[in-house]
C-alpha cells in the first residue's frame, strides 16, 4: 500500500504527540506528589543534612 | 502446557537453575544484608542457603535419572555428560557444604540469640566457591544437548553466540523475579526498609535484563532458522517469541514501577503501600508469563520434555509477532516509532548528561537532590525507547542483529540502565549538598554513564554503514 506524504506526516504527529503527552503527564504528576509531601513537611530533605 | 514436569530431564532442567542462578541473586541479598548489617534479612538468606543446600537432592537425583535415560541417545556426547557429572557433584558438595553451615548458624542464633560474623563470611566465601563451580558445571550441561553450539561458525549467517548468550541470560529475568517475590513477600509483611530497597532494585535489574533477554533470543531464531539446524521448528519459536514480547513487557512495567518507588524513597524517606503492592501485582504476573515463556523456549530444543500429548504448533506464520512484523514494516508505522526512538534518546542523553555534568562539577550551586528530581525524564525515556526499539527491530531483525554495531549497541545500553541506578541509590551522593563535589567514585560512574549512553547513540546510527 501507498501511503501519501500527508498521511505519514499525520501519523507521526499523532504517534508523538500521544508518547510524548502520557510521558510528560507521567511526569507532572510524579513530581507533583513529591512537592506535595515535601511542602507539607511531612518529609526532610538531603539539604536538612539528612540521607 | 505443563509446567509440573513429568519426565527426569524436565525435573533436572527446571530444578538445576535454582541453585546455580538462585545462587547468585542470593548472594547479592545476602552481600546488601552484610553491608546494611541488617539482622532479619541474614538471618532470612541463612534460610535460602539451606532450602538450596537441600535442593542439592533432587537435582542431583534427576540428573543421575537422566544421564541414565539420555545414555541411550546416540545424539549426546557420554564424555561431555561425564565432565557434567564431575563438576556438577563437586558443585552440589560445595551447595551442601554452605546449607549445612547456615543451618548450623541459624541454630546458634535459635539458641544464642546471635549469629557470628566470622561463620556468616565463610558461608560468603563457600557461595561464591560454589557459584563458580556451578558456572563450570552449567556451561557443561547446556552444551550436552545444545548441538548447535559446536556447528562451524563458517556455516553460519547469525553467530551461534547469540544462541549461547540467550540460553543463559534468559534465565535471569525469570530466577531473578522468584528470589525477588520471596525477599519482597517478607519484607512487606515485616515492614523491612532494607529488603524493601534491595528487592525493588533486583525487579529494576531484572527489567533491565529484558532487553538483552529479548534482543539475543530474536537473533537466536535467526541462528536457528537460517539455515535451519535439524529439530527445531519456526512455529515453536514464534509461540515461544509472542510469551516473549509480553515478558518483556511485563518485567518493563515490574522494573519501571519499583524504580518509580526507590525514586519517591528518596526524596519522601516513606513507601507508598499503594504502589508497593503495585509492584507485587506486576512481577506476580510477570513471574507467571515468564514461567510459560521459559517452558514453551524450553521445548524448542528439548525434545526430550516433550509429552506424546503436547500439540505442537506447526503453522511458522502463526501468532502476533509476525503480525506484528508485517504491520510495522509499513512506512506509516515504522516511520512514527523511529521518531519516537529520537525522542526517547533524546530525553535519555538529555537528562543523562544534566546530571553527570553535575556530579563531575559543573553547577555547584545546585545540591544533588535538585537535580535526582530529574531522573524519571531519563527512565520514562528508557521506557519509549525500549518499546519503540522493539517495534523497530522486528522491522527487519536479521539485518539489524547481524550489523557489527548492534551487540556492543546493547550491551552499552544495559551498562548504562544499570549505572544510572547508582544515582537512585547511592547514599554519598544523595548527600551532596550545595557547593560541594561528589565522591571520586561517583564521577567515574557519571563519566561511565556518558560513555555508555553515547556509544549507544553512535551504535545505533552506524548500523548499516559498518
Amino acid at each position: 500500500m501507498v501511503y501519501g506524504s500527508t498521511a505519514i506526516v499525520l501519523m507521526v504527529i499523532s504517534v508523538v504527540a500521544c508518547v510524548l503527552g502520557l510521558t510528560f503527564a507521567g511526569l507532572y504528576y510524579l513530581n507533583k506528589s513529591v512537592d506535595r509531601s515535601t511542602a507539607s513537611g511531612s518529609t526532610l530533605s538531603a539539604r536538612d543534612g539528612v540521607g | 502446557m505443563h509446567l509440573i514436569p513429568q519426565s527426569w530431564s524436565h525435573w533436572h532442567i527446571l530444578v538445576s537453575v535454582f541453585p546455580s542462578i538462585g545462587l547468585l541473586f542470593l548472594l547479592g541479598f545476602f552481600v546488601t544484608a552484610l553491608i546494611a548489617n541488617d539482622a532479619a534479612m541474614k538471618r532470612i538468606c541463612l534460610v535460602l542457603f539451606a532450602v538450596l543446600g537441600l535442593l542439592a537432592i533432587p537435582t542431583y537425583v534427576s540428573g543421575d535419572y537422566s544421564m541414565a535415560v539420555l545414555s541411550g541417545d546416540a545424539k549426546i556426547s557420554r564424555g561431555l555428560m561425564n565432565s557434567h557429572f564431575v563438576w556438577g557433584l563437586a558443585a552440589l558438595a560445595a551447595l551442601v557444604i554452605t546449607g549445612a553451615l547456615a543451618i548450623a548458624e541459624l541454630w546458634r542464633f535459635h539458641r544464642f540469640g546471635r549469629v557470628s560474623d566470622q561463620a556468616l563470611r565463610l558461608v560468603l566465601l563457600l557461595a561464591i566457591v560454589t557459584f563458580g563451580l556451578m558456572v563450570a558445571s552449567g556451561e557443561l550441561g547446556w552444551e550436552i544437548s545444545h548441538h548447535e553450539l559446536r556447528l562451524n561458525p563458517a556455516t553460519q549467517r547469525t553467530s551461534q553466540i547469540w544462541s549461547h548468550e540467550h540460553m543463559i541470560l534468559n534465565h535471569f529475568p525469570t530466577v531473578g523475579l522468584v528470589f525477588a517475590l520471596a525477599f519482597y513477600i517478607i519484607a512487606l509483611v515485616t515492614k523491612n526498609i532494607v529488603m524493601t530497597r534491595a528487592t525493588l532494585v533486583v525487579f529494576v535489574i531484572c527489567g533491565i535484563l529484558g532487553v538483552p533477554t529479548y534482543v539475543s533470543g530474536a537473533a537466536s531464531m535467526w541462528a536457528l532458522t537460517d539455515p535451519g539446524v535439524p529439530g527445531i521448528s519456526k512455529a515453536m519459536i514464534n509461540v515461544h517469541r509472542d510469551m516473549a514480547l509480553l515478558t518483556l513487557f511485563g518485567l518493563a512495567f515490574t522494573g519501571v514501577a519499583a524504580w518509580i518507588e526507590l525514586w519517591r524513597f528518596r526524596h519522601l524517606r516513606r513507601f507508598s503501600d499503594w504502589s508497593l503492592y503495585l509492584v507485587l501485582a506486576f512481577a506476580v504476573i510477570t513471574l507467571a508469563v515468564g514461567a510459560e515463556t521459559g517452558h514453551l523456549g524450553g521445548q524448542i530444543n528439548h525434545p526430550e520434555i516433550r509429552l506424546p500429548t503436547d500439540v505442537m504448533p506447526t503453522d511458522p506464520k502463526a501468532g502476533w509477532t509476525p503480525a506484528i512484523e508485517l504491520l510495522i514494516n509499513h512506512v506509516i508505522w515504522f516511520v512514527p516509532w523511529q521518531t519516537v526512538h529520537f525522542f526517547g534518546f533524546s530525553l535519555i542523553f538529555g537528562t543523562a548528561l544534566a546530571i553527570c555534568l553535575r556530579v563531575l562539577g559543573f553547577w555547584k550551586s545546585l545540591p544533588f537532590s535538585a537535580v535526582h528530581r530529574l531522573l524519571p525524564l531519563g527512565v520514562f525515556g528508557v521506557v519509549i525507547n525500549v518499546f519503540s526499539g522493539m517495534l523497530i527491530l522486528l522491522a527487519d531483525s536479521h539485518r539489524y542483529l547481524n550489523a557489527a554495531t548492534f551487540a556492543p549497541k546493547i550491551a552499552l545500553v544495559t551498562i548504562g540502565a544499570i549505572a544510572v541506578l547508582y544515582f537512585s541509590l547511592s547514599e554519598r551522593l544523595w548527600k551532596v549538598g550545595a557547593g560541594q563535589s561528589a565522591p571520586i567514585g561517583a564521577k567515574c560512574v557519571a563519566a561511565l554513564v556518558l560513555i555508555a549512553w553515547t556509544g549507544v547513540i553512535t551504535g545505533g546510527r552506524l548500523i548499516g554503514y559498518v
